[in-house]
């Protein structure tokens, strides 16, 4: 496959892990925040072959797991009323919300179903004008163009059993909350290719002139990564905190203007609820009052009203800040596994609780 | 395609959600090797 195989070698990677390793006269601890990256981690042993010299802290950077337990209770009440079909991603049929999941939902004969592109779900809508159809929108500013295409389908195909549950985030309003607690360890970022294709990373800037911490946009396979990860530490040992791009192949500085202008036609910025970390200030996207008629949220009244989170036995925020490491938590592989999961970083193919229990063989005890 | 209006036959692109979010820049895209490669030759 080209532009994925090539960054896979592995004589590539170890020269770069070569590499890290004589840039750094101490340990590091960075933290990415994206759950492709932090699966490319462990997958490919990145984090173990580096642990002398590098700390990784996988943070807040898979969408499902970051979905706040209110969504999956608010869609679950949506699918009780009559002609509903809740559509998502399929990670999330398997999150749980206080009581239970969208899948177990199911097993008793509510009608979910999992779609790949929300524009799916537009489609089924069309072709089924008796049923309401309402889908769970989650993910960061990467997949908030592909919604914003929906509701404008939505829009132009005159719908009126379409509606969306946004529960799409944004990451650096997350990596600005992370930095203002006092116990972050935190000495640098890696930042997740794909956002920044989409959003760019001109507001990285200022927040590196903020924090005085290096941000380095990096792709997804080891080769990226080591670079991304080399980067960081030589920016560093030299004092020198910058924002620096190691996935030019995708990612520009001023992003993608088209999605951009998508995202901003349907979607405002708000406070908004993530899973372990409470509101965080312009975090969430919602939507916009123009659109109200496909907003799931104005759509429903009560039922779609966000409850508060309750206490979970999960230990995801901590997880998510760096506090633990997965295996540190009392649930890790007992209680909690990918079959019976208590949070959602167990769940998602992009979780990092699912990542070390997945390639622990490669994670370091 | 709506996000990569000018994207040709030919070209990469990365998709996410059913929707192209960017064309690879193949120059960019080789030169993670090319700056290898200069500094083995350096050492």
């Amino acid at each position: 496959v080209k532009f994925v195989t090539e960054y896979r070698d592995p004589d590539a990677a170890r020269q770069w892990v070569e590499r890290i390793r004589k840039a750094a006269s101490r340990r590091w601890t960075l933290m990415d925040v994206c759950g492709g990256q932090t699966h490319s981690l462990l997958r490919y042993g990145l984090e173990s072959s580096l642990a002398d010299c590098v700390e990784l802290i996988h943070g807040p950077g898979c969408p499902v797991c970051v979905t706040p337990t209110s969504a999956v209770d608010t869609v679950q009440r949506l699918a009780r009323l009559p002609g509903m079909v809740v559509m998502s991603f399929g990670d999330m049929l398997r999150v749980p919300g206080s009581r239970e999941s969208l899948l177990d939902v199911r097993a008793r004969g509510g009608r979910i179903q999992i779609v790949y592109s929300p524009m799916d779900a537009v489609r089924y809508a069309r072709l089924h004008p008796d049923d309401r159809i309402v889908f769970l929108a989650v993910g960061f500013e990467t997949t908030a163009p592909a919604t914003a295409l929906a509701v404008l389908q939505a829009e132009r195909l005159q719908l009126t059993n379409f509606s969306i549950l946004s529960s799409h985030v944004r990451v650096l309003p997350a990596m600005e909350h992370l930095m203002l607690d006092p116990n972050c360890r935190v000495q640098g970022f890696l930042a997740a290719g794909h956002v920044c294709t989409v959003t760019g990373f001109a507001d990285y800037e200022d927040f590196v002139e903020r924090f005085r911490v290096p941000v380095v946009v990096t792709g997804f396979e080891p080769v990226d990564l080591l670079k991304g990860i080399f980067e960081v530490v030589q920016r560093l040992e030299r004092s020198d905190p910058m924002v620096v791009n190691c996935y030019g192949r995708s990612a520009r500085r001023e992003g993608n203007l088209d999605a951009q202008a998508l995202i901003a036609r349907v979607f405002e910025v708000g406070d908004g609820p993530w899973r372990g970390f409470g509101s965080i200030a312009r975090g969430r996207f919602q939507i916009r009052r123009e659109y109200a008629a496909f907003d799931a949220e104005k759509c429903f009244g009560e039922a779609s009203k966000f409850s508060t989170d309750g206490v979970e036995l999960c230990m995801s925020a901590d997880v998510m800040s760096g506090r633990i490491k997965p295996p540190a938590c009392p649930y890790f592989g007992n209680r909690c596994t990918p079959d019976t999961p208590l949070g959602a970083p167990m769940v998602s193919s992009e979780g990092a609780c699912a990542a070390y229990l997945q390639y622990r063989a490669t994670v370091n005890p | 395609m709506a996000c990569v209006p000018d994207v040709e036959v030919g070209q990469y692109v990365i998709v996410h959600a059913g929707v192209a979010i960017s064309v690879i820049d193949e120059k960019e895209a080789r030169r993670i090797f090319e700056e290898l490669g200069r500094r083995e030759s350096e050492a």
